[in-house]
């Protein structure tokens, strides 16, 4: 499975968790934006990507421009790996 | 009035350890780090260290004996006459006469449940018993509120169901003894109000856009603003100790963070020291180690005044249970058409449903913001 379909499934299965309906979401969809997680499921998110990928991410790299959406955290996540 | 220095949490696993040495006795004055006591637990041994100068005037716990996390180490007092509070004055004769004079654990337990002070109870021996405690209560029918250890498993007809006994997690007791806590000292109150979100809403957007946040700071600004109002009203940062408020001097902020099944309280020490942004940061930090489990004791420990949210859950009302020795937790909940419900458990002993609406009625709008409806 792509990095990209990985945390997708994750970001579905926090916002089913707090009864809300991901199927509409992009790849480029803003996720504080659409409403789907909270602050505390994108926190979810980021421990979980860090268990999931192996990586550790710094406190300062917590922006929207790496976490803002699927596609930016799916560039970071490779970048971090690579 | 005595500071109490409160035995610390040394590691996530651990709701109990060992009071293992005094290194000042009774009567000592200590300086801000000074060494006044040991404590271990199957894993490490920490020292105790004072963090304002003053007199030792009396160990609370007895030496040698497995103690709880959280309960009063030691009083310190400014004078050598100051009066430690008759509920936890087990006090010592010297360091090295550690139970003589206090109740035994058992008896403890039981003046707790009767609400009796140790000097109620005539005593033959140097050690206040539980047979002392009971024969007393007998002998003048007083009848306890509740009994002051319970689970529902345990009203059950267990013979008759079969079924399996399951050890609770670490969380689980904690739980446990905070909800028991909630019924068996405190008096616990709710009040609500309605309010208009969008002030707050505007707030934390503006906050979040000016400091490039990832994260809706709205959670993290609303239990700073409770931090500012505690600042200003210290019965809002207390409990009740024997008969006398015990106002903290810091606010240390309790906020609940589910991760998973687990429920964990964590705890932003001296929170009212902090500007707005760094108390976010600090917030913000501690919830990702919460989610990692990563936390150290004294961040788990500790909380004066506490904030819950269930709006993530959509949840339009709840009421919280109070973490021991606190007075108010307030609880945020989901809007619905702009209009939420702001509530908050309190301790009736300390504040009166009055003063805690006040205090929600302020906490509704942020300092700079619009008046709420």
């Amino acid at each position: 499975m792509s990095t990209a379909a990985t945390i997708r499934g994750k970001v579905e299965e926090i916002a089913r968790d707090l009864g809300r309906d991901p199927r509409h979401l992009t790849d480029d969809d803003i996720l504080p934006q659409t409403g789907l997680l909270d602050s505390a499921g994108i926190l979810e998110l980021i421990v979980w990507c860090e268990g999931e990928f192996g990586i550790d991410i710094p406190q300062e790299d917590l922006s929207l421009d790496n976490f803002g959406s699927i596609r930016r955290m799916t560039d970071f996540i490779e970048a971090r790996r690579a | 009035m005595p500071i109490a220095v409160r035995t610390p949490r040394l590691n996530n696993n651990d709701d109990f350890v060992r009071f293992t040495h005094i290194h000042c006795a009774p009567g000592s004055f200590v300086r801000k780090g000074d060494v006044i006591a040991e404590i271990e637990t199957d894993k490490a041994s920490v020292t105790i260290e004072v963090e304002q100068e003053g007199f030792v005037l009396a160990f609370a716990q007895p030496l040698g004996e497995m103690i709880p996390v959280g309960s009063v180490l030691v009083w310190i007092g400014a004078t050598m006459d100051e009066r430690v509070p008759d509920a936890v004055t087990p006090a010592l004769a010297g360091a090295g006469n550690a139970t003589a004079g206090e109740p035994t654990l058992k008896a403890s337990i039981l003046l707790a449940r009767y609400g009796l002070a140790a000097s109620d109870v005539p005593r033959a021996g140097d050690r206040l018993t539980a047979s002392e405690v009971l024969d007393y209560v007998q002998a003048r029918g007083i009848s306890a509120p509740a009994p002051i250890q319970s689970n529902a498993a345990s009203l059950q007809p267990l013979e008759l169901i079969e079924g399996e006994r399951v050890a609770l997690t670490s969380a689980e007791r904690g739980m446990l003894k905070t909800v028991q806590w909630h019924r068996d000292v405190a008096v616990p109150g709710y009040v609500e109000i309605e309010y208009d979100g969008q002030a707050w809403d505007t707030y934390a957007a503006a906050f979040q856009q000016r400091h490039h946040l990832l994260l809706n700071p709205l959670l993290a600004l609303m239990a700073y603003r409770l931090v500012q109002l505690a600042k200003a009203n210290r019965k809002l940062n207390g409990t009740v100790v024997d008969n006398e408020r015990h106002e903290y001097r810091a606010v240390n902020l309790g906020f609940t963070v589910q991760s998973g099944a687990k429920l964990t309280l964590l705890c932003v020490r001296e929170a009212d020291s902090l500007a707005e942004k760094p108390f976010a940061d600090a917030l913000m930090d501690l919830m990702r180690r919460a989610m990692k489990d990563r936390l150290t004791g004294e961040e788990t420990f500790g909380a004066t005044l506490s904030f819950s949210s269930m709006a993530r859950w959509q949840v339009t009302r709840h009421m919280p249970i109070l973490p021991p020795y606190t007075s108010m937790m307030v609880a945020h909940t989901h809007s619905r058409n702009g209009v939420a419900a702001l509530g908050a458990t309190y301790d009736h002993r300390v504040l009166t449903g009055g003063e805690v609406a006040v205090a929600l009625r302020a906490l509704a709008v942020p300092e700079s913001g619009e008046a709420a409806t």
